[in-house]
């Protein structure tokens, strides 16, 4: 089996006032090219420190990181718990942003940045700025930015946490549509239980102080996947009894 | 000119801070008053117009070399001691140093560069530096460390980086310490040209004419009406919209 990233003994200290907090204690772990895979926890099971390691933005840790499937960093997206677009840009200017930095010619940007206005319905919005939307519309530019550079591997971090409950609902359908026409892999961040089984093709749960993965389920209900159903409600049960302090 | 067109030159031109014609309308009368009053008063004085004009020019030129010295100066100061270990050991000193009572500078200043206009603008960039590189110190403070990571995720660099990133969060404390830092310099602009004893500008007209109290108080009111009509036109607005900018 091939793989695209897997993290070998990852620890994770921060020194406090003189004291060292453990985050994380030892994350083994290893993920396929096209998998959509989920780490659920409470807060304070470190899942976004080990999600920014993962991805590169944290260096400072212990252990290793490997890239396989010659992944280049440059192929790798994020998206952020509370949208981090920039506010002095356009709607437009945030998608175009990763493609900007990856000097794409102008042309081919202008049709990349339509597409994905397309696909995300922000064609109406795509002059407006930031402050102008719902946080719902903001995440969708988030979505859309992290889209843009064709990435193979996207980290999101709690992307939803943020919306209403409708808009989450439509806005994971829509992730999921995405997923499945353009094959990325996602590794995704959540503490809902539910978000989690309705995504994943695996789950990692995490407990915390320190944070470490207690365990891997391979999530193999059907999809489309019915939140009412007994297999559902199940695995949300076993999921839940780990958590469980 | 119609609504739209005017609209579609403010978008091209990337300055969307008048929020109507009106607005613009009102801020141009403003610009016009000051001329119209420095014509006036020249009559009433009897004092050549040309002569009052170019008192006010070479004063106008004087600042506005000396400005934007100042603000490139104080942009490049900014981003390089910003933030992480630079900034730690360049802050105190940015902080002496502001504190430095910059006429200290004037009598050396006058030895090394003589009664010219260097001299001046010298002074005056001493002058306006200081809170035009604070604000903008102060503006990047706020950038999140969400949109630090964005960036990082991006790759984006060097030149990109600073016309897409860093330029676009300054640009608020630029303004605000524009407004500041010309306010100041005015005040040091007339001081230094009267100290100084230059030739020409608005420190020269004061002195010259420094026994008639009518014309002195004219001219100071001539003075005022130009700077306030320079913060209405131009800095207000452009602080409006740059602050809007940053709204999230």
């Amino acid at each position: 089996m091939s793989i695209i990233l897997s993290a070998k003994h990852i620890i994770k200290t921060y020194h406090e006032s003189g004291r060292n907090l453990s985050v994380l204690a030892d994350i083994n772990l290893e993920i396929s090219p096209g998998e959509f895979f989920v780490f659920v926890g409470p807060s304070g099971s470190g899942k976004s420190t080990l999600l920014r390691i993962m991805s590169g933005l944290d260096k400072d840790f212990g252990g290793s990181i490997f890239y396989g499937e010659k992944l280049k960093p440059s192929e790798i997206s994020f998206v952020f718990q509370q949208f981090a677009l920039f506010p002095w840009l356009t709607v437009a200017q945030n998608i175009e942003f990763g493609l900007i930095a990856r000097s794409v010619p102008d042309k081919k940007r202008r049709e990349i940045v339509r597409a994905e206005l397309t696909t995300f319905g922000l064609e109406k919005f795509a002059h407006a700025y930031p402050r102008d939307l719902s946080g719902g519309m903001k995440q969708r530019v988030g979505i859309a930015r992290a889209l843009a550079t064709e990435p193979r591997v996207i980290f999101m971090d709690e992307p939803f946490s943020e919306l209403d409950s409708f808009t989450a609902t439509e806005l994971r359908k829509d992730l999921l549509r995405i997923w499945r026409e353009r094959k990325p892999t996602i590794i995704m961040v959540t503490h809902i239980i539910e978000e989690a089984i309705e995504l994943a093709d695996r789950i990692a749960v995490l407990t915390p102080r320190p944070g470490k993965i207690e365990k891997i389920f391979q999530n193999t209900l059907p999809r489309p996947r019915q939140e009412r159903s007994q297999e559902f409600y199940r695995l949300e049960d076993t999921i839940t009894e780990i958590i469980k302090p | 000119m119609s609504d739209g067109i005017m609209k579609s030159i403010m978008r091209r031109a990337h300055i969307n801070i008048y929020n109507s014609r009106k607005h613009l309308a009102v801020t141009l009368l403003l610009v016009v008053l000051p001329f119209l009053f420095l014509l006036g008063f020249s009559r009433y004085a009897h004092i050549a117009a040309g002569q009052l004009f170019s008192d006010v020019g070479m004063s106008f030129v004087r600042l506005v070399v000396a400005y934007l010295i100042s603000v490139v100066l104080a942009w490049i100061l900014a981003i390089l001691f910003y933030k992480g270990r630079r900034a730690k050991v360049a802050l105190p000193v940015f902080d002496v140093l502001q504190s430095f009572p910059a006429f200290a500078m004037l009598p050396l200043a006058t030895l090394v560069f003589g009664r010219s206009n260097t001299t001046v603008i010298f002074f005056l960039v001493i002058t306006i530096i200081w809170p035009i590189l604070f604000s903008i110190l102060s503006s990047l403070k706020l950038i999140k460390h969400e949109w630090e990571e964005a960036v990082e995720i991006s790759g984006m660099g060097g030149v990109d980086y600073l016309k897409y990133f860093l330029w676009p969060v300054s640009v608020p404390g630029l303004i605000t310490g524009s407004i500041i830092g010309l306010g100041e310099g005015w005040e040091a602009l007339v001081a230094t040209e009267i100290i100084v004893r230059m030739h020409g500008g608005l420190g020269d007209f004061f002195n010259r004419y420094s026994t008639n109290a009518e014309i002195t108080a004219l001219g100071i009111a001539g003075l005022l009406i130009l700077i306030f009509s320079m913060n209405k036109l131009f800095w207000l607005p452009l602080l409006e919209s740059s602050h809007r900018r940053m709204e999230e």
